[in-house]
């Protein structure tokens, strides 16, 4: 645990050479990683990741020091190094005071993984193995893996904050390969929770989850390659979220957008979308996989309306940035673990639903491409250029879908893309993700309805 | 407790609880980043890390445990943790401690120098990269990223059967991402340099090459979809390789994840091809004198004149296959089991200049970006289909730069249909190559 008195002595020093604001991110994490290839648990792993962050502002200025040394010397020894590094002013420094406060829960979390017996997990590894095994002799080989953390942060600063909170995460995935005559596809699932154990008790069949990854496998195997060219594509709910994450989300992180890096700059109140659009990164929900209770710099997590009906309302902002630009914090203040400061992330991040109805978003589309399951993908933020791979594709045609296509990739620019979309169903749901920034790889959730665009450039071989 | 104390408490507790064999590796570092804009500091940042990760053997399987901290609750856990998770496993893949090779090659990987540059000099570096950067053309608006990070670590491997070897590592990159505009239209790009000694790093030649690369891009255009005969420029045909690395892997192949698995001394690529994985070379940023296991590392190639030679093993998945190890475990990070990968691996470059190339391809294209790595390809089939930038090659010279296209492909085709290698490697990053020039591939345009 930070010391209260520690903390306090530390931030001292921070802003004893002319900073304005300091900040101490404490974190004590245990890992536990069980995972099984084929027919053998072959990977047992427990890790304990720990230690403390110092960060100091001068007006925009903003230096970070971390160590693992959390001892009052070793705090004493990064705030000085921070201390040192923002001005050159000898000064006393000022007393800082520092208030405890309760962080409200709202993730329930009734078995806590590091509690759970290293059999049980073995057997939820072992019966999504086996199950994957099931779906067809095609499947060559599977992966199936456990994995959770419990990290215990505590976040002080010079305005007197001291709050801690503990997050839980829960996960698990199955990656299945189908092979023939020398050919591989690959299958994925991988659902998670910001949960306890019970994940598999409630809301995830391990079993469930390794059909789905051969199912996948098997039909991407019996594919033909994708055809190139521009056409409509349906993407559908869950993970399909994806497209609006890399193509919008991270165009409105403040990351971006207070250094002019975004092409959404200067948009707020602007039609960004079509009206058919409207968009929320939410924090908020209870026990989902990018949720949280405080964000990394101490503030409440919240709902944000992103876009509605088209107009964009907000952006996501941190700490650092809204003084850049202006404007208040929404929560959004996230960090991979103590080794990296903080900037504005993602959490969970969704096209909320929409009016049209999914059969007939099919059944009007003539030719087009039907993508089931997306994959990741990447965006530059400054032209809004993304892509993305299409890990379960179909092509439509006279509005029915028709065979199974592989190696699709959808490119464009996101504010291009996202004005052309002319349907939003009227289910939504999300998928689990890691998403990787400036400040690390991160949990958040993506999500939509199933979605039409009307046209964009489909790479593939043929 | 100092470190000393620590493993020797550590492998007493093991020794105590019924761990037969055991090791304890220790990584630690500490790294500098400065990041400018417009004349001031934006983000500045500074790291001290330690940890160690435990493997130890207990009832015949290895068990493996790590943790930042080195205190005696650190003891208990990680003694705790490597019983625990030995008795979880089902593999009995013969995984030891290794006793010692007999001799350790002596590695340029570290230069004292390096760790003394003071932080005052890496902020002047960067901001005068910055202003060079800006005063080169006045289409230049700002820099998205502009700055120096440097490195000093070292990384330590003691075990129960008396080995105790370490490696230090200290090194420094200056970088920048100018962004440009003209006509409304903008762009950006990025260039580094990668050194070991102070006064390696030339920053107007970084400088140039960034702004270089940015301009030439500027007024991008896509072009129809079909296939055209392609030039990866060196740096995009080294990230290729680098995405495509793992099926050169031994733990890959043992999984059934490579499809190369058993087909050593076939012919795979053509025959301007010679892959090595070098880490001994001279200040490279993969050089080591052991591997993971505490090794001694050496040179081979992977593939010689298009012929597959050997697959890169650690003494676990060599032993299985019937061979020995080539010095290539590898941890991928510290709470890590102990797997495979390669040090600094690199086509090896011919004579002939890209300017060859483009003249060999007469009409085509150069691919000067390819994005979605991560995503958009698939390291078990060798299959990809990314977004891409580059330019039109006409009449055998670059014509006009292109965009919003994507290049299909699988990665072994592609070996078998390099055409040319040139001569421009260049080993700033561990995975690099020269230009290749690849024969057709697919692309989606308009």
């Amino acid at each position: 645990m930070l010391n209260k008195t520690a903390a306090e002595k530390a931030l001292a020093r921070a802003v004893s050479t002319g900073g304005d604001f300091a900040e101490i991110f404490y974190e004590d994490t245990r890992r536990s990683r069980i995972s099984q290839t084929d027919d053998r648990i072959d990977t047992a792993s427990t890790a304990r990741v720990h230690g403390a962050g110092i960060r100091v502002y001068n007006g925009l200025n903003s230096v970070y020091v971390h160590s693992n040394d959390t001892s009052v010397a070793g705090l004493m020894k990064i705030a000085s190094a921070a201390a040192d590094a923002i001005g050159s002013v000898r000064g006393e420094g000022r007393d800082i005071h520092l208030i405890g406060s309760i962080t409200p829960n709202i993730h329930e979390v009734k078995q806590l993984p590091m509690d759970v017996d290293g059999a049980k997990r073995a057997n939820l590894v072992r019966s999504a193995c086996l199950a994957a095994k099931s779906v067809s002799p095609e499947i060559a080989h599977v992966t199936s893996a456990q994995w959770d953390w419990e990290q215990h942060v505590t976040i002080a600063n010079t305005e007197g904050m001291f709050k801690s909170d503990a997050r839980v995460y829960t996960r698990m995935s199955v990656q299945a390969v189908a092979s023939r005559d020398g050919v591989n596809q690959t299958g994925s699932c991988s659902p998670g929770g910001h949960t306890g154990f019970e994940l598999f008790e409630t809301g995830v069949d391990p079993e469930e989850v390794g059909r789905r990854a051969a199912e996948q496998a098997v039909t991407m195997l019996h594919g033909d390659f994708c055809p190139a060219g521009v056409m409509p594509v349906i993407i559908d709910g869950g993970f399909g979220g994806v497209i609006f994450h890399e193509a919008c989300g991270h165009s409105l992180e403040a990351t971006s957008v207070a250094f002019g890096n975004s092409e959404f700059c200067g948009k707020l109140g602007a039609q960004i979308a079509s009206v058919k659009v409207s968009a929320y990164d939410d924090g908020t929900i209870p026990n989902y996989w990018g949720s949280e209770n405080i964000d990394d710099e101490g503030n409440p997590t919240t709902k944000l309306l992103l876009i509605e009906n088209g107009i964009l309302k907000n952006y996501m902002v941190d700490r650092l940035n809204s003084r850049r630009m202006n404007m208040p914090v929404t929560g959004s203040g996230r960090r991979q673990n103590y080794a990296f400061a903080p900037t504005s992330r993602m959490r969970n991040t969704y096209i909320a639903a929409g009016t049209d109805d999914e059969s007939e978003i099919i059944s009007s589309t003539a030719e087009g491409l039907y993508a089931k399951e997306m994959g990741g993908g990447s965006v530059n933020p400054l032209t809004g250029e993304f892509n993305f791979a299409v890990r379960e594709g179909y092509l439509i045609k006279n509005g029915r879908i028709d065979r199974p296509v592989r190696g699709a990739t959808l490119i464009g620019k996101g504010g291009e893309t996202i004005m052309k979309i002319d349907r939003v169903g009227r289910k939504m749901w999300m998928a689990e993700g890691m998403c990787g920034s400036a400040s690390g790889s991160v949990p958040t959730c993506v999500g939509q309805p199933m979605i039409r665009v009307t046209d964009m450039t489909v790479g593939g071989r043929k | 407790m100092n470190r000393r104390e620590f493993i020797d408490k550590l492998f007493e507790k093991a020794a105590a609880c019924g761990i037969q064999e055991c090791e304890a590796f220790f990584s630690s570092g500490e790294s500098f980043e400065v990041d400018v804009l417009d004349g001031a500091i934006k983000e500045y940042s500074v790291s001290d890390s330690s940890g160690g990760c435990f493997r130890g053997l207990y009832n015949g399987r290895m068990g493996y445990a790590s943790t930042q901290i080195e205190d005696e609750e650190a003891i208990e856990m990680l003694t705790e943790g490597v019983k625990n998770n030995a008795s979880l496993l089902e593999t009995d893949d013969g995984e030891s401690i290794f006793e010692g090779s007999a001799a350790y090659p002596q590695v340029n990987t570290y230069d004292e120098a390096v760790t003394q540059i003071p932080a005052s000099e890496k902020i002047a570096l960067s901001l005068e990269l910055e202003k060079l950067v800006k005063s080169l053309d006045a289409r230049v608006q700002r820099v998205e990223g502009c700055g120096v990070n440097s490195f000093c670590g070292e990384t330590r491997i003691v075990n129960s059967k008396g080995l105790d070897v370490s490696c230090k590592r200290a090194n420094y990159t200056a970088g920048v991402a100018p962004v440009v505009s003209e006509n409304g239209k903008v762009n950006f790009s990025f260039a580094h340099k990668f050194a070991r000694h102070p006064g390696d790093i030339d920053i107007r030649e970084v400088a140039e090459k960034s702004v270089k690369r940015a301009l030439d891009g500027l007024n991008a255009r896509t072009i129809p979809s079909g296939q055209y005969k392609c030039i990866l420029r060196n740096d995009m045909a080294g990230a290729l390789l680098a995405t495509f690395a793992g099926v050169f892997s031994g733990e890959s192949a043992r999984k059934g994840m490579s499809l190369l698995k058993g087909r050593e001394g076939e012919i795979i690529a053509s025959e301007c091809v010679t892959l090595t994985d070098d880490p001994l070379l001279d200040g490279a940023p993969a050089s080591a004198p052991f591997d993971s296991e505490g090794v001694a590392c050496f040179t081979k190639d992977i593939i010689k004149n298009g012929k597959f030679i050997t697959l890169l093993h650690n003494r676990v998945t060599a032993k299985e296959a019937g061979t020995v190890t080539t010095a290539n475990a590898s941890k991928g990070g510290l709470a890590g089991k102990v797997s495979v990968a390669p040090s600094n691996l690199f086509i090896n470059a011919s004579d002939k200049t890209p300017d060859d190339l483009y003249a060999e391809a007469g009409d085509g294209l150069l691919i000067t970006s390819l994005m979605g790595m991560h995503s958009g390809a698939n390291p078990i089939s060798g299959d990809f289909s990314l977004g891409a930038k580059g330019f039109r090659i006409e009449d055998g010279k670059i014509a006009y730069p292109v965009e919003q296209i994507t290049v299909a492909g699988n990665f072994f085709e592609i070996l078998k249909n390099v055409r040319t290698v040139a001569n421009d490697l260049e080993l700033d990053r561990a995975i690099a190559s020269p230009s290749l020039y690849i024969g057709e591939i697919s692309v989606a345009g308009k």
